[in-house]
């Protein structure tokens, strides 16, 4: 019987043996792939069999470490689900595409992703919090080791910098966890269930802080940049694409069911706070000097609304925002896949020196057009309709508040529209003159286009994923819903 | 019938993803063939399904189908929805009617162009927009038509995107688009937020029991997109850029169809229209601003494309009077006469073009009467439809719905009742001044050197281009004829069951005086504009109307709204980003002093260069182990 344990354990077996033996290069890297796509196939087993109604499934529950009060509880809802379900897609394209760029030291660089893969599946899965706190601080160890060794020429700095910020945060969240899951009433107990309710505001804090740091939310954007401009295209679209998944997922499945009276009293300042980030990087996304900037900044804007809708705390607001968050994990990870084959055609990213590439590239120009019209939210697109939710969310709540976000989204056209004719439109580039660069073919298409094609997918029918989502998504802000209701 | 129908909408879509996907492989000229096939086919089928509709007793002629659930979330429902009423019908006919004309013309514009395919591909990915907008019955599936024809009108105006200018224009007319979007969706949250449903059936249900004011918002901000996407005041000024893009777009596009929007969403709302009568009354005044406004700047273009443009400003601006005052019928009837009129101006000004090179600056054509005889005779019959001469189709219907303000004989009416009068004027002056020029008078050196020998070799164009040219002088003369005051009564009878509070219809008299008085004015505009350009012409001199040097500046510069946008907007936009990126992100979220964290980066340093040094092996065999470590623990402790 395949569980959500199969699903974690299997990639992290599998990023071990790859890490430590020694397959020649390219059988290392195939079975990285075909692990991953596998994944793939596990997870959408799981979205098959799933029952929307039905709550928590897949799951194991086993004792530990029982001295602690720590079990192995792992199990996923819609929400878990969908985040995984993604996660899969995104790590498999990733994989695909670090083969096809030909990654020296295959062993690391693939083991390592799978190992990151467990490690987030680990985080969409736990229902105890020691495990939630394993997953949420090791899938950033391989990622790092990625950034660090892989990166552009001013890895370190971005390295340090990214340790620094989130160090920061999860050390705080495990002071936190380890209070809560110690002083439960009947001895230790670090199940997510027995923590509901019992966390004073410090305790909230804690873990808002290190969700906050990971999304990112506005102002704690600054380890951001140095780590998406870089990191590897692979990695960039693993860390933006799925890791800053898991700090919106914290915030929807961990932050507000487990401190439902602390998430309704300071709602408004998540509110607040998901609104200006929402303008912020919309408006720094219009000025970047290339591609990765715009992408980076764009990813800022829009897990500020993610959250800006998990703090409405009602049905649209959390269905929108888990939708927001898978489509931003396919736009962003293919956007920086594209933008990453890019640099490496060209040479660079900088606006300046590009343009005019749509000219005899036609695949290039179409699949650049279709990522570039659902990042802006083109009605009819998937991203539309999870925005369309989040907005619906906010103009329920305040009608200013609504029309304010709106903003947003002519700043989106603004910016992705920039992008889309710097690249692609206009006179040509020198480089774009000089390099000649090649259409989209072959490896770098495969690794871009099921991700492309997911996003048409749930543009045709998003209801298939918003009908699974919704009855787990209504649950985890139902208890912080109520209390906004009492106030 | 529906299977009809969801047919005309899927084989667009399926054209265009065919000609996508197979790219290259497909001949240059079949791509052209294959795009107009699929187009006659949705002709068809919309033509059928239409006459079926007729056939049906009035009180079932609103067919409402469920595809498949689109969107849910709580309480919050969207459905597939397919909305088939008389309104639709008219609609569906003259975007695969006149869609097809125009495919098969640009079969003959295009040829040659290397990127034909990708042209055929957008103009198929259009149709089905346009057409999901028309079809859809609910308000989020009509938004993502709306924003769906705003991207293909953004390809479309881009198309020849090497050029700077048709990329500005594209980018220009997508974000004045989003903000009618926008707007337009703000709308629909806030029905939902009052009605609990999106769904036209429960809009229209409980569009009277909203309170005014929440009607009139509603309704305001419908306007919004309505406003946006037809090019109307204040949003109007992407129009007369978007001509950048290639002609047939501009008649299919920003002359038939997708600029009318508009007019069908006011038309299509009318239930919530209203129950929000100062909505109606704001829709008037934007109506009688923007067609005096449209047709005086009209005057003074030198692009023949912008003159016309500026025309279908003006002319959408009567169709919005007519929709305002609650004539929806004449509204759809302007609509429906001037897809007819206007796509074929465009087109037979894109045979002038084409015979002279791609020259589209009226001051370098002169004499093409002769050299262009066919071309003339159809342009001449769409001119005088446009000016509304009798019996031509234009003046039937913008004569209806300038009867109809005086039916309502309201002050506002009135207002509308004599702008439109002048408005005429303003419309035979500057249709006959882009005639005369073009057709009339000497000449221009550069017209003669070309064009005679280029229509000597190739006609004045392919069969592909002239034959659909022909059909819409045919349909722009006699299309009028539906709706003969006192005589036909086809197009009022038709729609009359969309309204279900009924619509302002004006008596035969009203309508016979208007035209008497309309026709009449419209001569005079004709004689003015002989007066004013049919002397010998110097190429150089300026297109002036007037002698103030102020009104000309003024119009010259379009009044000023983009100067104005620019300033009020745009400039305070980009400085606001500029200085954010430059001198508040940084310290706002570099709140974390890493640069201090001396200690920890040189711990780091070491131990990233320990990596460096090609030891990566035993570092990740150190987090290997740590993790084997960890998973044994959990096996153990599971098992």
């Amino acid at each position: 019987m395949i569980t959500a344990t199969t699903l974690i354990t299997v990639p992290l077996i599998a990023g071990i043996v790859i890490l430590i033996v020694p397959f020649a290069q390219r059988l290392a890297g195939y079975l990285a792939l075909l692990v991953a796509l596998g994944m793939v196939g596990a997870v959408a087993g799981f979205v098959y069999r799933f029952e929307p109604m039905a709550g928590y499934q897949f799951g194991d529950d086993a004792e530990w470490i029982p001295q602690l009060g720590i079990r192995w509880s792992v199990a996923l809802d819609g929400v878990g689900l969908a985040l995984a379900a993604v996660t899969a897609l995104v790590v498999a394209c990733a994989i695909g595409y670090g083969l096809w760029a030909r990654r020296d030291r295959t062993h690391a660089t693939f083991g390592l992703l799978l190992i990151t893969e467990a490690f987030l599946f680990v985080v969409f899965a736990a229902r105890d919090l020691f495990v939630f706190y394993v997953g949420f601080e090791g899938m950033l160890i391989p990622l790092l080791v990625l950034l660090a060794v892989w990166g552009g020429d001013e890895r370190r700095k971005a390295t340090v910098q990214v340790v620094a910020y989130t160090a920061f945060g999860t050390l705080l969240m495990l002071v936190a966890i380890l209070w809560l899951g110690l002083t439960a009433p009947d001895g230790p107990d670090f199940s997510m269930a027995a923590a509901v309710g019992r966390g004073n505001d410090l305790v909230f804090w804690a873990f808002a802080l290190a969700f906050a740091i990971k999304s990112p939310l506005f102002p704690f954007h600054g380890w951001v940049m140095p780590a998406y401009r870089q990191s590897s295209p692979e990695v960039a679209a693993v860390l933006s694409g799925v890791a800053s998944k898991a700090g919106g997922f914290a915030f929807l499945a961990v932050l507000v069911p487990l401190f439902p009276e602390q998430s309704a009293r300071y709602a408004w300042l998540f509110i607040a706070l998901g609104l200006i980030g929402f303008l912020w990087g919309a408006l720094l996304a219009f000025r970047q000097p290339d591609g990765r900037g715009v992408i980076a900044y764009s990813s800022i804007a829009q897990m500020s609304f993610v959250v800006l809708g998990i703090f409405l705390l009602n049905a649209q607001g959390s269905t929108g925002a888990t939708f927001q968050m898978v489509n931003h994990a396919l736009v962003s990870a293919a956007l920086f896949l594209l933008a990453g084959w890019l640099e490496s055609q060209a040479g660079s990213g900088d606006f300046r020196r590009l343009g005019g590439l749509a000219r005899s590239r036609p695949i290039l120009a179409t699949v650049a057009l279709v990522l570039g019209m659902a990042a802006l939210a083109v009605p009819g697109s998937s991203v539309f309709a999870s925005e369309f939710l989040i907005l619906l969310a906010a103009f329920a709540d305040a009608w200013w508040l609504g029309t304010i976000a709106s903003l947003g989204i002519v700043l989106a056209a603004m910016y992705m529209l920039r992008w889309i004719s710097a690249v692609l439109h206009e006179r040509e580039g020198d480089l774009v003159g000089q390099l000649r660069p090649p259409d989209l073919r072959s490896g770098a298409l495969l690794a871009v286009l099921p991700l492309a094609l997911a996003l048409i997918a749930l543009s045709v029918a998003p209801a298939q994923l918003t009908e699974r989502v919704d009855p787990s998504s209504q649950m985890m802000v139902a208890g912080a819903f109520a209390d906004k209701e009492a106030r | 019938m529906t299977g009809l129908v969801w047919t005309a909408l899927a084989l667009p879509l399926a054209g265009a993803a065919v000609l996508a996907v197979l790219g290259t492989r497909l001949p240059a000229r079949g791509a052209g063939w294959l795009a107009s096939l699929v187009m006659l086919v949705a002709f068809v089928c919309s033509a059928i399904a239409t006459i079926m509709l007729a056939s049906r007793p009035h009180e079932e002629r609103a067919v409402v189908e469920t595809a498949w659930t689109w969107l849910t979330a709580g309480s919050f429902q969207v459905g597939l929805e397919l909305w088939f009423d008389e309104l639709t019908a008219v609609m569906l006919l003259v975007v695969t009617g006149i869609g097809f004309l125009i495919h098969v013309y640009s079969i003959g514009y295009m040829r040659g162009d290397e990127q034909e395919r990708r042209f055929f591909a957008y103009l198929n990915l259009f149709v089905f927009s346009m057409l999901l907008l028309v079809v859809s019955g609910d308000l989020v599936l009509l938004l993502a038509g709306w924003g769906l024809v705003g991207l293909s009108s953004y390809l479309l105006i881009g198309f020849w995107h090497q050029k700077p200018s048709a990329i500005k224009a594209a980018k220009k007319a997508f974000v004045m688009n989003a903000i009618g979007d926008v707007g337009l969706a703000l709308g629909i949250l806030l029905l939902f937020i009052e009605l609990g449903t999106t769904a036209y059936t429960g809009v229209f249900a409980g569009a009277g029991s909203l309170d005014s004011w929440t009607a009139t918002i509603a309704a305001l901000l419908l306007l919004v997109g309505a406003v946006a996407k037809s090019a109307q005041l204040p949003l109007h000024t992407w129009l007369p850029d978007a001509m950048e893009g290639p002609t047939p777009v501009s008649a299919l596009i920003h002359a038939a169809t997708m600029v009318t929007a508009g007019v069908y969403l006011i038309a299509r709302m009318n239930p919530l229209f209203h129950a929000a009568p100062y909505a109606l009354e704001t829709i008037v005044v934007i109506g009688v601003l923007g067609l005096l406004m449209a047709g005086a700047i009209a005057l003074v273009q030198t692009d023949i494309k912008r003159i016309i443009a500026f025309s279908t400003m003006s002319q959408i601006a009567y169709m919005f009077v007519g929709v305002g005052l609650g004539a929806y019928w004449a509204g759809i009837f302007h609509l429906f006469t001037h897809a007819f009129f206007k796509a074929l101006l465009f087109m037979g000004a894109g045979l002038v073009i084409h015979a002279l090179h791609g020259e589209q600056d009226v001051r370098n054509m002169g004499g093409l009467r002769s050299v262009m005889p066919k071309t003339y005779f159809c342009m001449l019959i769409g001119a005088l439809a446009l000016v509304g001469i009798f019996p031509l189709s234009g003046g039937f219907s913008k004569d209806a719905i300038l009867a109809s303000a005086l039916e309502v004989g309201t002050p506002l009416a009135w207002v509308a009742y004599i702008g439109g009068l002048a408005g005429a004027l303003l419309t035979g002056i500057y249709t006959f001044r882009l005639m005369f020029l073009v057709f009339h008078r000497r000449m221009s050196p550069y017209a003669e050197a070309v064009a005679p020998t280029a229509v000597k070799h190739h006609g004045e164009g392919p069969s592909s281009m002239l034959w659909p040219v022909y059909i819409l002088t045919l349909g722009a003369a006699v299309v009028g004829l539906l709706q003969v005051p006192g005589l036909t009564h086809v197009f009022f009878d038709w729609l009359e069951p969309i309204a279900p509070a009924g619509m302002v219809e004006p008596s035969a008299a009203q309508e016979w005086l208007t035209t008497l008085v309309a026709v009449s004015i419209g001569v005079a505009g004709i004689a003015i504009a002989g007066h004013l350009y049919l002397r010998e012409f110097d190429a150089t001199e300026r297109m002036r109307l007037g002698r103030g040097r102020l009104v000309d500046h003024a119009l010259e510069h379009r009044l000023y709204w983009d100067d104005l946008y620019a300033v009020a907007f745009e400039r305070p936009a980009q400085w606001l980003a500029a200085v954010l990126r430059r001198d508040v992100d940084r310290p706002v979220a570099g709140w974390l002093p890493t640069d201090g964290l001396g200690t920890l980066t040189a711990f780091l340093g070491r131990s990233v260069s320990v990596i460096e040094n090609g030891v990566v092996r035993s570092y990740a065999l150190v987090i290997a182990l740590g993790m084997a470590g960890l998973l044994l623990a959990l096996l153990v402790r599971a098992g």
